[in-house]
């Protein structure tokens, strides 16, 4: 269906070809294994290697070299050079031969947790490119490789675009092992299951698959294992590539899964039997499957009344659909079927537009293009500027507009109402999809009228229907309908009401709570 | 597009059967049953809902002795190769026929109420539109989006109830002295509304749990008559039986009767929500008839399907077109109601005679 | 293939939807008519005079009246686009004036173009004018300048205090559609200073006016009607030995019930009417809360008895002078027989043999009043 899966194919073989080629074992001499990796200190000054003796008499030849900023300095001086220098016992190796310095050392020397025994040169390269302190000895042909990477990192801060008012303030952020902590933090049952992915040929940036064993469908962990073992691009750079790698539709301005910026918010969706995809570099979670109404549902949700939540649940089915609609509505009733408006507001809307030389669609048209132009520069401009853009667009534009016969009053406060509600959709992917949306049905109706809008709606709603998020269909519970999960997306019902999970997303265990559980 | 993506559930079946059948029958229904059965015109409803019943009866047991019960399948197993084929040609081009009808006659209405000055040519394409890409998607899709569009039939038949208080139920009365060859004219006229129950001829294979089947059509058949009876009964005690006759559509006229704040022009706002009802038949046919195709053709679903479902919707198109004006399109109507008789009762006798007369062979078929 | 053939089909989609376009026509083009009246052609032989009344769109609060004569109501306006560069948009019609003549010469050709065009809707007002239509507007839009919103206003007020009658096109296209069923029209009149009211009410038989009442007898009619929720302010007067006792005013929602039964060829109409009301002045007493129950059950009486002789005056009139079922209630008779004497309704002789008996009962509730 797609041309570029082809082509696709044949650059995985490629790359496949390219990773086999210089996968030549370690020489056991250190001078050999020097000579092999020159060309690549020789290329890159951040590698640094340093050669030393082991404790002993004579000590053993031993080399270290590792990238500069990524260790931890204290570390490898402290744990690593100072115990081998200092504590490691040389003189053993002769009585018990070389290979056993190597578990000696492994087991009383390095006062690290992560080593790793490595034969091959590839995997020597890899190591240190990724980040690990390598060891190599003299006569041994074996290396280790040391995990004591220290990345600065931002601290956990408040999420930015998931702002709640009540609940918790921490977000993700960059570091994907304290993004993992965060998460088991709050989820501290033995059946949360971490699998480590590691992407992207260049970047071999870590992926992190977690769901709960026994509530998550296997089916589906296995669907996205798949997926991710079958990336072969040179980089990931966060989730968002992997969401366009592994998304079913491509042709579709609508986002089949959900990200979130908040770690409680991801220990929910764990609990209801959907799968967390971490990355590393990025501060934010993949949901998989997400369904549509879970992009118009917000934390606060769960946190506030259950009444007040439907309240503002509906207001938000409600912003969506004036965000898609609102522009297209005007034109349609304005230059289509007048006779829809009541006769006062119709003559009132006349008058406003008496003035106004261009038909209502190009003036819907220009007022839509300042509109995503102010946005536009808002998004981009430092936050005290960016407000000012906002005032000046918004007020003065406005008010200048209207004076010089430009634009009428009325369609000022459409595309005011329009702006308001695209952003009162708690998903930032989903306003985008709503503005591009929202173009095609002002084509519609400007071409046809309320018709035109009827059946830019309809084909609105096939093509939603028709999207599939990871094989869970997109609009669940609507269509199909699953009348049990309207507790949780017409309304939302009482927490202690929500016994079972939603059907709508595959699970093994369907039961939240039981009753004998009180 | 493998096979799964033409699975049903039974709860969908219901809502497919409603969907098939509700169409733009409905808006011209009063009027045409009570120029027969005067004030009886709701009795016709009654008496003329026996057909899909019967028709859905006989597909159910005509069904029943197969493992696979595909129509394409069946044909050939019982009237063989060529004759099965044909058989089943046949009835490709009555959907085709029968939905060119029902889609010309929503442009009409269409044209009429709401874009006078557009061409017909481009209505119809406009209309086509969201049908070819609903069926293009497959069964499943079709079958969710008959379950979400049933619920905007629910607004449509809550916006005729607000009419309930205006009535005269001196209309309606008597009930005695009923004219029967009026009420068997009636009935016959209504036909025409019921068509697409027979859908279930081929639809029957997509259904997951087969034992559902026949209890999901019923009720399916049920709430259509249900929804054809309250329509007319409210038609006619708004209008009456007399002055109906004078309004081609009398349901989008009843709508216009009472005037509602803000909203202004409820039969113009019913049109609007009508889409997802008046095209709805289109769709389901049209994958019936598509699905069917491929099955002949023995073409993969996965390469052919959208292409023949573009086919099949360019054929409606053309039929659709073929009518000079509105008159034609109702005598057509006319005849489409006497061949949906003919697809919804004489095929399923048909198989029956065939499957009764061929014991040996559906064995042989089962095997096979 | 399958793509080309689907960017093909997106592209056609498009060309057609860039060619569309056909219906649009923004609103500022468009002139509003709020009122039609129609009259008989005065410099014509045959025809008839279209007169509307518009809001000015450019200027705020001020409407304007235009008459065009033509052939036909399609002729006037093909005749005011010859002048116009804006065209009709006919689906806000409020109201629809006939002059007398007009009516008396049969609306049924007049109404024919509101029926069959679909963006008219069916809910608009119908009024016959004494006098012309013309006449009315402009000299009742001098003076108000909303008559395009106070004229429907009069109809559409959810609280009637009046009795009059409010048809509907739908009501009166149903009426003259129907067996048994006559429609009746409110009538509205202008003083030459431009002041206008409900003057009183069209009888109707079928499509033609035969005759129009004053307000006084409305009053009974719509009671006798049984009009859906009508209720309104009527005075009333006891009097004892010739003596007035008691004066003031109630207002009454009323409910009618008719029975209908039939010896041999006459039919025998029994109306009854549910009078419930509620006082809203009452002279005799000043107190608030009444001592004394009769005096309420004396009201009621010459209430009932007030409403029953207006009500009887009225049913002699329409038997011996209108011969038409303005009462609406022919249909309980084919309710039954509909079969039989589904041919003689329309004919004078039906009403006027009927026997038609009225019985009305008045009951004021009222509150506060000692055991």
């Amino acid at each position: 269906m797609f041309p570029f899966t082809r082509k696709r194919k044949i650059q995985t073989e490629a790359i496949k070809a390219d990773m086999g080629a210089d996968d030549v074992k370690l020489p056991s001499r250190l001078e050999e294994k020097i000579d092999l990796l020159k060309p690549c200190l020789a290329k890159n000054d951040d590698i640094v290697g340093r050669p030393f003796y082991l404790k002993g008499d004579p000590g053993l030849k031993a080399y270290v070299v590792h990238l500069e900023g990524i260790v931890d300095n204290i570390s490898l001086q402290q744990d690593i050079l100072r115990s081998l220098m200092f504590y490691a016992r040389g003189e053993d190796c002769k009585e018990k031969g070389l290979e056993y310095i190597v578990d000696h050392i492994y087991r009383n020397c390095l006062t690290v947790t992560q080593i790793q025994k490595i034969g091959n040169f590839s995997e020597v390269i890899r190591a240190v490119f990724d980040g690990f302190v390598v060891l190599f000895f003299d006569g041994i042909s074996a290396a280790l490789s040391i995990d004591i990477r220290k990345v600065d990192r931002r601290n956990v801060e408040e999420p930015v675009l998931e702002r709640a008012l009540r609940g918790s303030k921490e977000g993700f952020v960059e570091n994907i092992v304290v993004n993992t902590a965060l998460i088991r933090r709050r989820l501290k049952d033995p059946n949360l299951v971490v699998k480590k992915f590691t992407v992207g040929k260049r970047t071999r940036t870590d992926v992190s698959l977690l769901y709960v064993e026994d509530i998550a469908d296997p089916e589906i962990v296995r669907n996205v294992s798949e997926k991710l073992d079958n990336i072969y691009m040179d980089g990931i750079l966060g989730t968002s590539y992997l969401e366009q790698l592994i998304e079913d539709h491509h042709y579709t301005p609508f986002p089949q899964f959900k990200t979130t910026e908040r770690p409680d918010k991801a220990v929910m969706e764990l609990l209801e039997g959907k799968i967390i995809v971490l990355a590393d570099g990025s501060p934010d979670a993949l949901i998989i499957p997400s369904l549509f109404v879970s992009f118009l549902q917000a934390s606060e949700d769960y946190v506030e009344r259950p009444i007040i939540s439907f309240y503002h649940r509906f207001y938000r089915y409600l912003a969506f659909f004036l965000a898609v609609s609102l522009p297209a509505l005007y034109i349609a009733l304005l230059s289509f079927n007048p006779e829809l408006v009541p006769v006062q507001l119709l003559i009132s809307l006349a008058q406003g537009r008496d003035k106004v030389p261009f038909p209502v669609v190009l003036e819907v048209i220009i007022q839509e293009i300042i509109i995503q132009l102010v946005i536009e520069t808002g998004l981009r401009l430092p936050t005290p500027m960016g407000q000012t853009v906002g005032v000046v667009a918004g007020i003065v534009l406005g008010q200048a507009a209207i004076a010089a016969g430009l634009a009428s009053p009325a369609i000022i406060i459409i595309v005011a109402i329009t702006t308001i509600s695209t952003f009162a959709i708690p998903n930032s992917t989903m306003v985008l999809a709503s503005r591009l949306v929202r173009v095609f049905m002002i084509l519609m109706a400007a071409a046809f009228g309320m018709f035109g809008f009827s059946i830019g709606w309809f084909l609105l709603l096939v093509h939603l229907i028709s999207l599939e998020s990871m094989g869970v269909p997109y609009m669940a519970p609507y269509a199909p309908m699953r009348y049990p999960d309207f507790k949780d997306a017409v309304y939302r019902t009482f927490i202690s009401q929500m016994l079972k999970r939603p059907v709508s997303i595959p699970v093994q265990d369907k039961v939240r709570k039981r009753r004998e559980d009180g | 597009m493998d096979k799964s993506r033409f699975e049903i559930t039974s709860k969908q079946l219901i809502f497919i059967i409603v969907g098939s059948e509700v169409a733009t029958g409905i808006l011209s229904l009063p009027r045409v049953l009570s120029a027969e059965a005067g004030q009886h015109a709701w009795i016709a409803v009654l008496t003329g809902a026996l057909v899909p019943l019967i028709c859905i009866y006989l597909i159910d047991t005509l069904y029943r002795g197969f493992d696979d019960p595909d129509f394409v399948r069946v044909s050939h197993a019982l009237f063989g190769k060529a004759l099965g084929s044909l058989l089943v040609i046949t009835f490709i081009l009555y959907i085709i026929f029968f939905q060119g009808i029902v889609i010309r006659i929503f442009a009409e209405i269409t044209k009429i109420f709401l874009l006078p000055r557009t061409p017909l040519y481009i209505i119809l394409f406009l209309i086509l539109l969201p049908v070819y890409y609903a069926v293009s998607k497959g069964g499943r899709v079709v079958g969710r989006l008959n379950e979400i569009l049933f619920w905007i039939l629910l607004i449509d038949l809550l916006v005729l109830l607000v009419l309930l208080p205006l009535g005269d139920y001196t209309l309606l009365l008597p009930l005695k002295d009923l004219d029967y060859k009026g009420l068997l004219k009636a009935t016959r006229e209504s036909f025409y509304s019921y068509a697409g129950v027979e859908i279930l001829l081929i639809l029957y294979v997509m259904v997951r749990k087969k034992e559902e089947v026949f209890k999901a059509a019923i009720v399916g058949q049920f709430i259509v008559i249900f929804f054809y009876l309250v329509t007319v009964v409210i038609a006619l005690l708004i209008f009456g039986f007399e002055a109906i006759q004078q309004l081609t559509w009398p349901v989008l006229n009843l709508l216009s009767v009472r005037h509602v704040a803000v909203l202004e022009r409820l039969e113009i706002v019913f049109l609007l929500f009508w889409l997802g009802v008046g095209a709805r038949p289109a769709i389901n046919l049209s994958l019936a008839s598509a699905y069917s195709f491929c099955r002949l053709g023995r073409l993969s679903l996965a390469r052919y399907y959208v292409l023949t479902s573009m086919g099949i919707a360019l054929a409606i198109y053309l039929v659709a077109i073929w009518p000079r004006d509105l008159i034609e399109v109702f005598q057509l109507a006319n005849y489409a109601g006497f061949l949906f008789l003919l697809t919804s009762l004489g095929y399923p006798l048909l198989y029956h005679i065939a499957k009764f007369m061929r014991k040996g062979v559906i064995n042989h078929g089962k095997t096979a | 293939m399958g793509k080309l053939l689907k960017v093909g089909l997106f592209i056609l989609f498009c060309l057609s939807s860039l060619a569309g376009c056909f219906d649009a026509e923004d609103i500022e083009n468009f002139n509003i008519p709020l009122i039609a009246a129609y009259d008989v052609a005065e410099n014509r032989e045959e025809g008839v005079d279209v007169t509307v009344l518009y809001p000015n769109v450019a200027q705020r609060n001020r409407e304007f009246v235009e008459k065009i004569s033509g052939k036909a109501i399609g002729d006037t306006r093909a005749g005011r686009g010859t002048r116009y560069p804006s065209t009709l948009l006919l689906g806000d019609i409020q109201v629809a004036l006939y002059g007398k003549d007009l009516a008396c010469q049969g609306l049924g050709p007049y109404i024919d173009n509101y029926v069959r065009d679909p963006r008219i809707k069916k809910s608009l007002f119908m009024v016959v004018v004494e006098g012309r239509g013309d006449q009315f507007l402009e000299r009742a839009h001098k003076i108000n300048p909303y008559l395009g919103f106070e004229i429907p206003g009069l109809f559409t007020s959810k609280k009637k205090n009046q009795f009059y009658a409010v048809t509907t096109l739908h009501d009166f296209f149903h009426a003259v559609n129907t067996a048994g069923k006559n429609p009746v029209v409110c009538t509205m009149e202008v003083l030459p200073n431009g002041q206008y009211r409900v003057s009183g009410t069209a009888i109707f038989k079928k499509d033609r006016m035969i005759d129009v009442v004053g307000m006084d007898e409305t009053i009974p009619l719509i009671l006798l009607r049984g009009e859906e929720g009508c209720c309104g302010f009527i005075p009333f007067v006891v009097k004892k030995d010739g003596k007035v006792i008691d004066k003031g005013t109630v207002e009454i929602n009323s409910k009618r019930k008719v029975r209908v039964q039939r010896e041999g060829e006459k039919f025998i109409f029994y109306i009854k009417l549910k009078i419930t009301g509620r006082l809203v002045e009452h002279y005799a007493t000043n107190r608030l809360i009444l001592e004394d129950k009769n005096c309420i059950k004396d009201i009621e009486k010459a209430l009932a008895g007030q409403i029953k002789k207006e009500g009887v005056k009225l049913i002699h009139r329409m038997q011996d002078e209108w011969r038409v079922d303005c009462l609406d209630i022919t249909k309980y008779a084919l309710a039954k027989w509909r079969k039989e004497i589904k041919d003689v309704v329309e004919e004078e002789t039906f009403v006027k043999n009927a026997d038609i008996r009225l019985e009305v009962e008045v009951d004021i509730p009222f509150w506060g009043a000692k055991n």
